[in-house]
């Protein structure tokens, strides 16, 4: 396989507010991935209001597949504490790629580098320990 | 002459151990295995909250100061005020013989007081002392030593990382300022400084401890 399944990995907080975006391919460009990504969180809320019935509803929720284009498909997982990740996949990933591994240990990373102290949500970026941490969840899934 | 002190010195050990141990012959504990059985016996509280609660105070150090160079100061000062009481807590509760010397005292700190309170097992690493006399004029041949203290895992320090504009920030300056203080209340006065930093980018974590003097204790009279 030549090409990573990943395209692209992000966060967002409980308001929607990018906190990470990290492209791992040089297409699409930045600003078609950002328009992807908001793109796809309604849908997110759609899929989490679905979910929210449900009896015995989990803290964290995988909800798969939200969003498909002719040449990606987007992946998302509500954290019980409010943040949105993102995962961008290239159509040709296989079909039933099962997600809820990576999105739990990379929500694990999202906690270690919550508790920086010198972390601050308003002023500073993810520190870069959560950057490596993806780029290896993101290499160890894609190939 | 030497070997002679040493068998003296040797004998008055197994006696004292025998004393208090209770046991006839017994050899030194391995200060490691004590480290772990004194750990075992305190109580615990999270690790997670004990970082969070260091990083608040270094973050408000450093947002009330600014100087990277004023927080360390300020972090030793705390730790001074840590280390001259908690070296009661520690004789109290470690069955932990006098030390013969400072290579014994670095022993103990780093595998028996490190182990029972931070619940990590540290390394100490031994320099040779000087041979000639000290330049604050310590006979010639008492020589005044130095270890290290190596930390491979650090709870202080787990999920930090600095940010580049404090790069010159020492985070575990609490550490020096607790040896400064516990081994001055027993006589020692040393220096202490992080020669490497994790967060820097080391491999481990390095407190330099070098003994500076060993202060008599000193008996004031009471009446007036």
């Amino acid at each position: 396989r030549a090409m990573a399944s990943v395209v692209c990995v992000a966060v967002l907080d409980r308001k929607n507010v990018p906190l990470y975006i990290k492209p791992f391919a040089s297409d699409p460009g930045e600003l078609d991935l950002h328009y992807i990504i908001h793109g796809s969180l309604d849908l997110v809320e759609e899929r989490q209001q679905l979910l929210r019935g449900r009896p015995a509803p989990q803290a964290d929720q995988y909800l798969g597949m939200v969003h498909a284009t002719t040449d990606f498909r987007v992946y998302a997982y509500a954290a019980n504490s409010g943040e949105k990740v993102l995962a961008v996949l290239r159509d040709d990933a296989p079909s039933n790629v099962d997600l809820r591994p990576f999105f739990q240990q990379l929500h694990r990373h999202l906690v270690n580098a919550k508790c920086n102290p010198f972390y601050n949500a308003e002023d500073s970026a993810l520190p870069p320990a959560f950057d490596r941490g993806v780029t290896q969840l993101v290499g160890a899934l894609g190939g | 002459a030497a070997v002679a002190t040493d068998a003296r010195r040797s004998e008055g050990r197994a006696r004292h151990e025998a004393r208090a141990f209770g046991r006839a012959n017994m050899p030194p504990p391995p200060y490691q295995r004590l480290g772990d059985i004194e750990f075992s016996k305190m109580d615990k509280v999270s690790s997670e909250l004990f970082t969070l609660t260091y990083g608040a105070i270094v973050t408000q150090l450093v947002a009330d100061l600014e100087d990277s160079g004023q927080v360390a100061a300020q972090l030793d000062k705390m730790g001074y005020g840590i280390g001259v009481r908690i070296v009661d807590e520690f004789l109290a509760r470690a069955n932990v013989r006098m030390c013969q010397n400072f290579e014994e005292t670095g022993e103990v700190v780093a595998k028996v007081a490190f182990k029972m309170f931070l619940g990590v097992a540290v390394e100490c690493r031994h320099t040779p002392p000087p041979q000639a006399a000290g330049a604050d004029g310590t006979p010639a041949g008492e020589s005044l030593g130095s270890f290290s203290i190596v930390l491979h895992d650090n709870p202080l320090t787990e999920f930090v990382e600095v940010p580049p504009e404090h790069e010159g920030l020492v985070y575990c300056s609490v550490l020096c300022g607790v040896l400064r203080g516990a081994l001055e209340m027993v006589g020692m006065r040393v220096e202490c400084s992080v020669v490497a930093d994790q967060l820097k980018g080391d491999e481990a974590t390095v407190i330099s401890v070098v003994l500076k003097e060993i202060v008599a204790e000193q008996y004031h009279d009471d009446e007036a």
